[in-house]
């Protein structure tokens, strides 16, 4: 014991702070009693005990770990070859040593069928029973004996081996701390076992290094002859154990304390099934520390921001909401939305609540800004980089021209940018002689703000917070080219939209193209929930393309679910229907030409007979049974949205020829909605028009070709043919056949 | 999804407007747990619904001990009494690609072969069948096909044990925010195929245990993904533009993640017409583009095979730059159309190497054939 602490380990380096941290998770559970001595322990400790430091400590995990689970770890310990083959590696310049140990071994099958039990619990009952003492060599027995059995007897050396280290370290403490007092119990504890370890088998006194039993020595010394070749082994071991890696800087000591730890933290069920995952969690986590630092301020910003927006909807909210509420008691143009939500919802269709909710008070916040006579929530396209919410409003009457005034500036910006270009052409005509006989068709105009398919205003915002951005009126020829395309939406308005054939406009032009698309195609109500206003003196006049007005009937007797799930009759639209021209209402393209340029009058009037017939669409208030489907397919499917309660379930609407339009009716109430990618439903796959077949260079005709030059043969033919002629042209009579001859000469040549 | 966490995913993906109506949340809590205890499966997937016409059908998946395996796949029209489906067989999935419209929403429902080649069709009248195909081989299909192109999960989540089995990784913390945000963090979970054809340079990175599938970033058609943050930057949202109605949520650091697919079962072939255009039109990304097109369809290149392009990019106020691909011929052609000045790129001419032909390319193969490579390159 005394010579022990003369060899201090050369590499050994205390790790108090986490070995520590291990102890505490080791003993506590186990021994009541000893953790105040331990705790305790390293400000007792002295010079010469530190140098034992290493091995005590080591002694503990290597102690407890077999020991606790030991049912468990037979498995590993049987499994795996690899440390044993490793520790031999470790004992073999002690290989002189070793022989004695022989006989040993083959005592330890003898002692096989002791129950294992936590050693620590029976240091501590020094006096109890001898027989529990004893038990306490179990464990690490057990583990020797495994190996001999397992193994021939040139392994069960080396089994033998790999029982040192434990047995070493284990030893350590004790002998450390056998001077103090907190270990006191601890010596006289040994002694019965010791006593009963002499009188136990016959062969004892044969056993090698029996003379080195000395009374009150140690717990584990009548397997342990030398303590200094053991410190070295411990040592030698540590020493290895806390060699650095070369490529991860770590140690394999450092590791499995941390591993260990983390197992008893945690306590996770068959730790030994994951011991590999747990092993690079720790790992992991050495460099997740690092990161952290360096990304947190930069990752988590974006949320917060939106945290942020979102908030502000809150807040505002709030602050107005004092001077608005006296106001808006009466009527307000805000919808409500969470109803809506919630009767979509009844049929599994709708944003989460959440959302719901952001987008009524960004509709309140819009509705505060803005003069607006109604409002809508119109639903939600999905886009590639960002969504669109949309809303769907009425001006006052008022406030409406002055935004129309604006419009029209923005709009004449474009003519002016179309003459530039014109005189752009000019330019070029002037160069060029030849003037191109193409003239473009005329362009339709648009209809004007509140009517046809220019009737509601729509506002977008990417998402509830965001602000509200107002898109341009829609032109017939964006709706025209919108219907020939199909592309998905970025998500930014003032995206190009790349296709063929060319779009008139950017992306915000051709999300309101989709928009009247749709509604035009999508918007419906009960039957009998509207109903055309009752001056009939306009009707003659409109008779062209329909009212286009309507009111609600105050009389609307809504029908039940079942009828309005049973026939689509029930439904009409509510929107004019967009016809091929672009427009809801026809308007003759080539009216105000004829005005304007009266040369070109009569080519015109050839082309209207043939081209020019006035389109009608569908009457306003159609029933939804006259719309046509797509190759077999209703345009319309109809459902309530429960069938086990139909007292109250809601009747659902759901488009077939725009995926994502819905509409529902419950009692008096309905509304429709879109949730999608802004497509329409097409059978085949979508292909982009063809390009225009290409056009001719130039008629070929007899005027145009070039005459072959004339072979000489045919030359000579033709002077012999003059001269004969000449001769002849003293007769009078033979004039009439040149004539002949030089007419079919010309057509040859053709 | 997994069923167990299906109420609060459901919130995550309703960004789209699809979702579950009260009463299905409600039946599905009770008869997933059920299929689980009668059909013994370690896990239960919510997989989705396919619209009908008349009806829709709702999907889930069983999971057994390894979860590569396949799963099996169970229907139901009520979400009460659910039916297994038997597996996808190749020739069902070639089948059901013919198919065109919606489904009906009757699982006995039969279609008529639109189109029968000659050869099948006398191998199918030597077998005595009827050309017929019935709904429910199609929904199998249909649901083969969408697990196999777009189920996806996130890197991670599943790892490879050395015995072959594939595990839930009980480790798997959830993508970082940034991670989340790539595409390279998310897998198709299905047999890999890319994999094996990768470089011994790019496997080198790459950990056997957890990079065992196929990455979403070399996926074909290029951007058929849309990748945004939702619900204020707290969830990863990945739809899929291939499938319309697949989204896929994953809330970052977290393990929460899962798939599920609300759509009529339609996919979706015009995706190339979506891209944008390269924003600079330098003649090197216009060879870029036409290369990469002439290497990966394959029908045309027999066509395209040998021959020249004659190219002419058309800018308004830049000059016309006329381009050859391969091959050095000079000739030009009067562009004739007053159209052509609205797109940036015009494929004016094919040329054989041979014969140099001019007028008489403009026959309608030269249309068609121009017109296959307009698509790529305008959109």
């Amino acid at each position: 014991m005394a010579q022990a602490p003369a060899e201090p380990p050369p590499q050994a380096v205390p790790r108090e702070g986490r070995e520590r941290g291990l102890r505490e998770h080791l003993w506590p559970g186990h021994s009541p009693d000893r953790p105040e001595a331990y705790t305790s322990l390293p400000p007792q400790r002295q010079p010469p005990v530190e140098d034992f430091e290493p091995g005590r400590d080591h002694y503990q995990p290597q102690q407890s770990e077999p020991g606790l689970p030991s049912c468990e770890n037979q498995g590993v310990r049987q499994g795996s070859d690899q440390p044993q083959g490793l520790r031999k590696s470790i004992y073999q310049p002690q290989a002189p040593d070793q022989d004695p140990y022989q006989a040993q071994d083959q005592r330890a099958p003898r002692q096989a069928p002791y129950q294992s039990q936590t050693p620590v619990q029976h240091l501590y009952h020094p006096q109890g029973a001898e027989q529990a003492s004893y038990k306490l060599q179990v464990p690490e027995i057990n583990i020797s004996q495994r190996y001999a059995q397992r193994q021939g007897s040139h392994q069960a050396q080396e089994a033998r081996q790999s029982m040192y280290p434990s047995h070493a370290l284990g030893l350590d403490p004790y002998q450390t701390q056998e001077p103090k007092s907190a270990y006191q119990t601890h010596a006289v504890g040994q002694d019965p076992y010791q006593a009963y370890e002499r009188g136990h088998g016959p062969y004892q006194p044969h056993e090698p290094g029996y003379g080195l039993y000395q009374p009150g020595y140690s717990l584990y010394d009548d397997q342990i002859p030398d303590p200094k070749s053991r410190m070295l082994a411990i040592q030698n071991a540590k020493a290895y154990l806390l060699k650095s890696s070369t490529t991860s800087g770590l140690n394999l000591y450092d590791h499995l304390a941390n591993m260990l730890t983390k197992i008893l933290d945690e306590q996770p069920t068959n730790a030994v099934d994951i011991i590999e995952n747990i092993s690079k969690d720790v790992k992991w986590a050495q460099f997740q520390k690092k990161m952290d630092t360096l990304r947190d301020e930069h990752e988590i910003l974006p949320t917060f921001e939106a945290a942020e927006k979102r908030k502000a909807l809150f807040l505002k909210a709030n602050g107005e909401g004092d001077e608005e509420l006296e106001e808006e008691i009466g009527e307000t143009p805000l919808p409500n939305v969470m109803e809506t939500a919630f009767y979509f919802e009844q049929a599994g269709i709708g944003l989460s609540k959440d959302e719901s909710y952001h987008i009524f008070l960004a509709l309140k916040k819009l509705i505060s800004v803005q003069p607006i006579q109604t409002c809508r929530f119109w639903g939600k396209i999905l886009g590639l980089e960002m969504n669109y919410i949309i809303a769907e409003v009425q001006y006052h009457e008022g406030e409406e021209e002055e935004e129309t005034e604006e419009e029209e500036v923005i709009e004449e910006g474009g003519k002016g940018m179309g003459e530039v270009e014109d005189k752009d052409e000019e330019r070029e005509k002037e160069d060029e002689p030849l003037k191109s006989t193409y003239k473009p068709p005329p362009v339709v105009p648009k209809e004007e703000n509140g009517t046809g398919a220019n009737k509601y205003v729509y506002f977008v915002c990417n998402e509830p917070g965001k602000p509200w951005v107002k898109l341009p009126p829609v032109t017939p020829a964006q709706i025209v080219c919108a219907r020939k395309i199909k592309k998905f939406f970025t998500g930014r308005l003032d995206a190009p939209v790349v296709s063929f054939p060319p779009f008139p406009g950017n992306e915000a032009n051709y999300l309101r193209a989709q928009i009247a698309r749709i509604s035009a195609g999508t918007q419906i109500s009960p039957i009998g929930f509207y109903q055309f206003a009752e001056e009939e003196g306009d009707e003659e006049e409109e008779g062209e393309g329909g009212r286009d007005t309507y009111e609600e009937n105050p009389d609307f007797q809504p029908l039940s679910v079942a009828e309005m799930v049973d026939s689509l009759a029930t439904w009409v639209h509510h929107v004019q229907s967009i016809l091929k021209q672009g427009r809801c209402v026809w308007l003759n393209p080539f009216q105000k030409s004829e005005e304007e340029e009266e040369e070109d009058e009569e080519e015109e009037k050839a082309e209207e007979s043939d081209e020019l017939q006035q389109e009608i669409g569908p009457p306003l208030l159609t029933p939804l049974s006259e719309d046509e489907g797509i190759q077999n397919i209703p345009a319309w499917t109809a459902w309530p949205s429960t069938n086990l309660i139909p007292q109250y379930a809601v009747a659902i609407l759901q488009s077939n020829r725009w995926p994502g339009a819905y509409a529902f009716a419950s009692g008096k109430k309905f509304d429709n909605i879109y949730f999608g990618w802004g497509h329409k439903y097409s059978p085949e796959n979508h292909t982009p028009a063809l390009p225009p077949p290409v056009q001719a260079e130039y008629p070929s005709g007899p005027e145009i070709a070039e005459t072959r030059d004339p072979t000489l043969e045919e030359e000579l033919a033709f002077k012999a043919a003059r001269e004969e002629a000449l001769a002849a042209a003293e007769e009078g009579e033979e004039e009439d056949e040149e004539d002949v001859v030089e007419d079919d000469e010309e057509e040859e040549d053709d | 999804m997994e069923a167990a966490s299906l109420p609060a995913a459901l919130e995550l993906v309703a960004g789209g407007g699809a979702g579950l109506s009260p009463e299905k949340r409600a039946v599905l809590g009770a008869s997933l747990l059920l299929l689980q205890r009668d059909y013994r499966f370690e896990r239960v997937w919510f997989w989705g619904c396919i619209q009908g016409v008349r009806g829709a059908y709702y999907i889930a998946e069983g999971l057994g001990p390894d979860r590569a395996a396949p799963r099996s796949r169970l229907y139901s029209l009520n979400c009460v009494e659910w039916s297994l489906l038997p597996p996808a067989t190749e020739e069902m999935v070639a089948q059901a690609e013919q198919l065109k419209g919606r489904f009906q929403g009757d699982p006995s429902f039969e279609y008529e072969y639109t189109e029968i080649n000659a050869e099948d069709a006398e191998r199918l009248f030597e077998d005595g069948k009827e050309p017929m195909i019935k709904e429910e081989s199609r929904l199998i299909a249909t649901i083969e096909q969408i697990d196999r192109a777009v189920g996806i999960i996130p890197r991670g989540a599943f790892v490879k044990t050395p015995l072959g089995s594939v595990h839930e990784n009980r480790n798997f913390e959830g993508l970082s925010l940034t991670e989340a945000k790539k595409l390279s963090s998310y897998f198709h979970f299905t047999e890999p195929v890319n994999l094996k054809n990768k470089t011994l340079l790019e496997k080198a990175d790459l950990d056997p245990s957890t990079d065992f599938l196929d990455s979403l970033e070399h996926d074909i058609p290029r951007g058929s993904w849309t990748v945004q943050l939702e619900k204020g930057g707290t969830v990863v949202v990945l739809r899929s533009l291939l499938w319309l109605g697949l989204t896929f949520y994953h809330v970052p650091m977290t393990k929460q993640y899962g798939y599920i697919y609300f759509g009529t079962g339609w996919k979706i072939m015009h995706i190339y017409q979506s891209q944008t255009m390269p924003r600079s039109s330098h003649i090197t990304d216009t060879e870029d583009l036409l290369q990469t097109y002439l290497q990966r369809k394959k029908e045309p290149s027999q066509v395209i095979k040998g021959v020249n392009i004659l190219y002419y990019l058309l800018d308004p106020g830049v000059k016309h730059k006329p381009g050859i691909l391969k091959g050095t011929c000079k000739t030009h052609v009067c562009l004739p159309l007053p159209q052509v000045f609205c797109c940036k790129l015009w494929i004016v001419q094919i040329i054989y190497k041979k014969n140099i032909s001019v007028a008489p390319a403009f026959s309608k193969t030269f249309c068609t054939l121009n017109f296959a490579l307009l698509n790529l390159v305008f959109s």
